[in-house]
């Protein structure tokens, strides 16, 4: 298990996952046969129309839930992806009985690794990701942005080699989103870990990620994929960037309609 | 002290207004003592009585302590079956909802014959009024965990018992002080209560003692003891839950303080 030390980021394949979801009198199909290769060390987004479940296939991919059909390799390897994977959920989900501090440690509590060791290791994360001298808030006295900077060190703290984040700046105005847009690019690259990120913003897909995989409406499966090939930083006024953006839009536009 | 003072203005200047209403009325209207004592008769009683109503205060003090710790004890581990195991939840809770029907003085006079005159008949029926508001409220507290934060900590490969304890235990603690500061009030009521239907010490019984006798300044000076008991006992259950909770406690503090500036 790739944990603490460093190794070569891994590579995911996802083939032909298919998810069902029991209602009464019967089940709809969530996931319907979703591909995606993913390499080692890249970043790839997935977008989609709303409710198409892409929330659904990040818990597959976390394992959370199992799939009905498919299987997923990590580095060609089958098994339960916990301990290579950590996932980051929608809403921040920082405990408010912890300081931010207390918070950032969860996965190595939950580990069992020493917890002053632990304090330490986040402590200079803290500093790097803009938060030194918050150790001892507790959440509720955090604004929206530092928040979600501290869940994100959280995950990152989980010392896993591929991070799933699901939309982790959906919640926040578009100024603080486009600052830790940056930020984000910026700690992804330092750290070298594979990233997937899911989100509604297609500016943002274009921004951070090497592939983006456009999911169809529901029953989801890849409808598109697109490779990103403008050096980083992109430029949100790039002409390119901006007509990727409108081909990506229209097709989404097109998906809302089919649903 | 001075603190309280300020914070409680309006109560105490309600309070000493009905105080002088109440002994200039008795005063004007020559109403007997033995009828109606006036207020100062009962603080003079309640001060020159202070040993007798002390000695029987503590034995209702420690009724209530009891019936605090077995109703306490028995209350969390309902809460954790019915919330860990939905068929016995679907057995035990409509039987408990349906106990509360039972008015507790039907059943306490049962309790004297079965646990006699000391300490623990009272210890029980305070046991019985509290665990049901320490049920409601724990379960409560269990459920208040989101399934997000379940899904962070399963992805984290952590165990039901590590969940129990990074998480729910401690979301569910503030529900929880709220269930036991609702199940001490009660439970004062529940130990005097058990005292009045047979008892051989404790205020309830003073008061019974103190009624037959037409003693009725006794009687106001034993109500104000238990008052006085009742709000010491909240008190000391809110100091502990403000060091519990202090997470709580700091940020709604800040907040005032914000909301201030």
């Amino acid at each position: 298990m790739a944990r603490g030390i460093s190794v070569m980021p891994i590579a995911i394949a996802v083939e032909a996952i298919g998810k069902f979801f029991p209602i009464t009198g019967g089940r709809i199909p969530v996931l319907d046969r979703v591909s995606i290769d993913i390499m080692g060390g890249s970043w790839a987004t997935i977008i989609g129309p709303s409710g198409c479940g892409k929330t659904t296939f990040l818990k597959i991919m976390a394992g959370l839930l199992q799939p009905d059909s498919g299987r997923i390799l990590t580095d060609a390897r089958e098994g339960d992806p916990r301990g290579l994977i950590a996932y980051m959920p929608q809403s921040d989900t920082l405990l408010p009985w912890r300081t931010a501090l207390d918070n950032a440690i969860l996965a190595s509590e939950i580990e069992g690794r020493p917890r002053e060791e632990a304090r330490a290791k986040a402590k200079r994360l803290f500093a790097r990701f803009g938060l030194a001298g918050f150790e001892a808030l507790y959440p509720a006295e955090l604004s929206g942005g530092m928040r979600q900077r501290l869940a994100l060190i959280r995950t990152f703290l989980a010392h896993r080699e591929v991070l799933l984040l699901d939309e982790p700046l959906g919640s926040l105005d578009a100024l603080t989103r486009a600052t830790l847009q940056d930020w984000l690019l910026s700690v992804w690259e330092e750290l070298g870990k594979t990233i997937l990120l899911v989100t509604h913003d297609v500016e943002e897909a274009i921004l951070l990620s090497d592939r983006i995989h456009l999911l169809s409406a529901r029953p989801a499966h890849v409808r598109k994929e697109f490779t990103v090939e403008f050096p980083r930083p992109r430029s949100r006024t790039a002409e390119p960037l901006v007509k990727l953006k409108g081909e990506i839009l229209d097709l989404i536009h097109a998906e809302a309609f089919n649903a | 002290m001075l603190k309280l003072l300020k914070e409680y203005t309006g109560a105490f200047l309600l309070l000493a207004l009905f105080l002088l209403l109440w002994e200039v009325g008795v005063r004007l209207f020559n109403v007997p003592f033995y009828i109606l004592p006036t207020p100062s008769r009962i603080l003079l009683v309640f001060f020159s009585n202070l040993p007798l109503l002390l000695s029987h205060g503590s034995m209702t003090i420690l009724e209530v302590a009891m019936g605090m710790l077995i109703g306490g004890a028995g209350g969390i581990v309902l809460a954790l079956i019915i919330f860990y195991s939905p068929s016995l939840e679907r057995a035990v809770y409509p039987l408990i909802i349906a106990s509360q029907m039972i008015p507790i003085f039907a059943i306490a006079p049962l309790l004297v014959v079965w646990f006699g005159y000391g300490l623990w008949s009272k210890a029980t029926v305070a046991a019985l009024i509290v665990f049901f508001p320490i049920v409601v409220n724990a379960v409560d507290g269990l459920r208040s965990v989101s399934g997000e934060t379940i899904d962070l900590l399963r992805s984290l490969h952590a165990s039901e018992w590590q969940i129990f304890r990074v998480v729910r235990l401690p979301a569910s603690l503030p529900s929880f002080f709220s269930g036991l500061k609702i199940g001490i009030t009660l439970s004062v009521v529940g130990a005097t209560i058990g005292e009045w239907i047979g008892a051989k010490k404790g205020l309830g019984y003073l008061m019974i003692q103190s009624n037959a006798l037409l003693r009725i300044d006794l009687v106001f000076a034993s109500i104000l003891t238990l008052s006085l008991l009742g709000l010491f006992l909240f008190g000391a259950l809110r100091i502990i839950e403000q060091h519990v909770l202090r997470w709580r406690t700091r940020v709604e503090v800040n907040k005032t303080l914000r909301v201030k500036q």
